[in-house]
């Protein structure tokens, strides 16, 4: 249950510098998860309203799968409800009458699938609770549950994982991953955080201005040949250095009163190390 | 003196039957204003909006015209289904049905225009069409607004006069509402049974309304 995605897209945005147009093409292979990683308003979350149907291009054309989903030329616009597609949006746009179960059946899960998904998200006890009595981090956790109970062969995240503690983010990108392997769906997951997009992602295409700047793979991308032990990004408010170490990254608790800011180098201290 | 309760009746049944035409109507009207970008949306609110500026006569009027068997639409009905809208009940109740209609779709519409856009973004995702989205996304997110919209509607029925008076005229039993019934009474400067009906009224409205606001502030207390 996958589909490869292929588009070139056209979109007219404002930014603080003024109109620009977005300009995107490119192919997602079948079950592959592409990263959309750049700085806010690069465009990652309007490609995400075009692909999912809430934004219409001004023009360009997108097939999923066999199914053309728009083409200007042909006036073809399939909407969003008629796309089988699994979303999350930065916001988590919880249904305030429906509690943490019933709103993984409004998506189509039956009663066991929905279980399961809360578990996997860790809400088991609250599978009573409607949004309003959920922490931030357990609705964005309901909201990703959401998306999968679709059961969709392109999954669509916005930001997904962005208000989970370190620990907890971990587990959940194993979990998705588990899910993808399962379920073979094509995800699309626009994030700002390098070390989930090296842990998460097959490709990625670093967005800016409305354009894919760079493409390539998340070593190629992110780590970019950094040194052995260069500081890729910081994480909770720099208390955690995610750091280069041969083609991958590892995750260190920062020593206190040192200079952290990314590009600098590290001496890798086993003590402070993170899973 | 015996007070004549069959205005009064004939009024409650009258507003009872129209406040459940206009929630078939007016539920998904407003929910289509709500959620549509028609460019056709602000004139179909202009002429929703119609009952709210024009004078009630002047509404009864045109519709005393158009229902007329010596008119097209008049004939067509009373030809092809038998139905004589002037001076008759059921003409009562499609005039009360267009009067009042602005009072069950405009809170309704505003009720569900404060939802946020993000929950219908995410409907739509889910796979689901407009009626799933009016009856189990906004419906139930609006109680408060259906609420409103009914109670409104209820008591503008109630209180309806030109409209009726021009459609309905005043036969007892079948045209003859309260409102109508205390004006006669007042023109045959027979106060005190105009008092009476009266009285029921002013007492039958408070009810409603205090039942509006009290539902409101248990639902503020809730929330």
């Amino acid at each position: 249950m996958s589909a490869a995605v292929s588009f070139s897209l056209q979109l007219p945005l404002h930014g603080p510098a003024g109109p620009y147009t977005m300009q995107v093409e490119g192919t997602v292979a079948a079950g592959h998860t592409l990263a959309l990683y750049g700085p806010s308003g690069a465009g990652k979350t309007s490609l995400l309203r075009m692909l999912c149907g809430l934004t219409t291009p001004a023009a360009g054309w997108l097939q999923v799968g066999d199914a053309r989903w728009f083409d200007a030329e042909r006036q073809a616009h399939v909407p969003a409800q008629a796309r089988h597609i699994g979303v999350q949006m930065q916001q988590p746009a919880l249904f305030p009458h429906l509690n943490a179960l019933q709103q993984l059946r409004f998506a189509g899960a039956s009663h066991a699938e929905a279980h399961l998904l809360l578990d996997m998200m860790e809400l088991s006890t609250l599978a009573g609770s409607k949004p309003a009595r959920l922490s931030g981090g357990q609705q964005q956790r309901l909201a990703l549950a959401r998306a999968l109970a679709r059961k969709a062969p392109l999954l669509l995240l916005d930001e997904p994982l962005s208000a989970q503690d370190s620990a907890l983010r971990l587990r959940l990108q194993d979990r998705l991953r588990e899910q993808q392997r399962a379920h073979g769906f094509t995800l699309i997951v626009a994030s700002h955080e390098p070390a989930e997009i090296v842990r998460l992602a097959d490709e990625v295409w670093q967005l800016d201005g409305g354009q894919i700047v760079a493409r390539g793979t998340p070593a190629e991308r992110l780590l970019q040949g950094a040194p052995h032990g260069t500081v890729i990004a910081q994480e909770q408010d720099g208390r955690v250095l995610v750091i280069a170490i041969g083609g991958g990254v590892l995750r260190m608790r920062a020593p206190a009163g040192a200079d952290c800011l990314p590009g600098t180098r590290m001496a890798i201290d086993a003590t402070r190390l993170l899973p | 003196m015996l007070m004549d309760w069959q205005p009064l009746l004939l009024t409650l049944r009258l507003a009872a039957l129209v406040t459940l035409v206009l929630l078939l109507i007016g539920i998904p009207l407003a929910g289509w204003l709500a959620l549509t970008r028609s460019r056709a949306k602000p004139v179909v609110e202009a002429l929703l909006a119609m009952p709210l500026v024009l004078p009630p006569s002047v509404l009864g009027f045109y519709l005393l015209l158009a229902f007329s068997p010596h008119n097209a639409l008049g004939a067509w009905l009373l030809q092809v289904f038998g139905l004589k809208l002037v001076f008759s009940f059921a003409g009562l109740m499609v005039a009360s049905v267009l009067f009042s209609l602005p009072f069950m779709v405009q809170p309704l519409q505003a009720g569900f225009e404060t939802l946020p856009t993000s929950l219908i973004d995410a409907a739509h995702t889910l796979g689901k069409g407009y009626w799933t989205i009016l009856l189990r996304v906004l419906l139930p997110n609006a109680r408060g607004a259906l609420l409103a919209g009914s109670v409104l509607a209820f008591a503008h029925t109630v209180g309806e006069f030109g409209v009726v008076l021009m459609i309905g005229g005043n036969i007892p039993g079948v045209t003859r509402v309260v409102s109508i019934a205390i004006y006669d009474e007042v023109e045959s400067l027979n106060y005190a049974a105009a008092h009476g009906q009266a009285a029921v009224l002013v007492a039958l409205s408070f009810a409603v309304v205090i039942c509006l606001y009290l539902a409101k502030s248990r639902r503020r207390l809730k929330a």
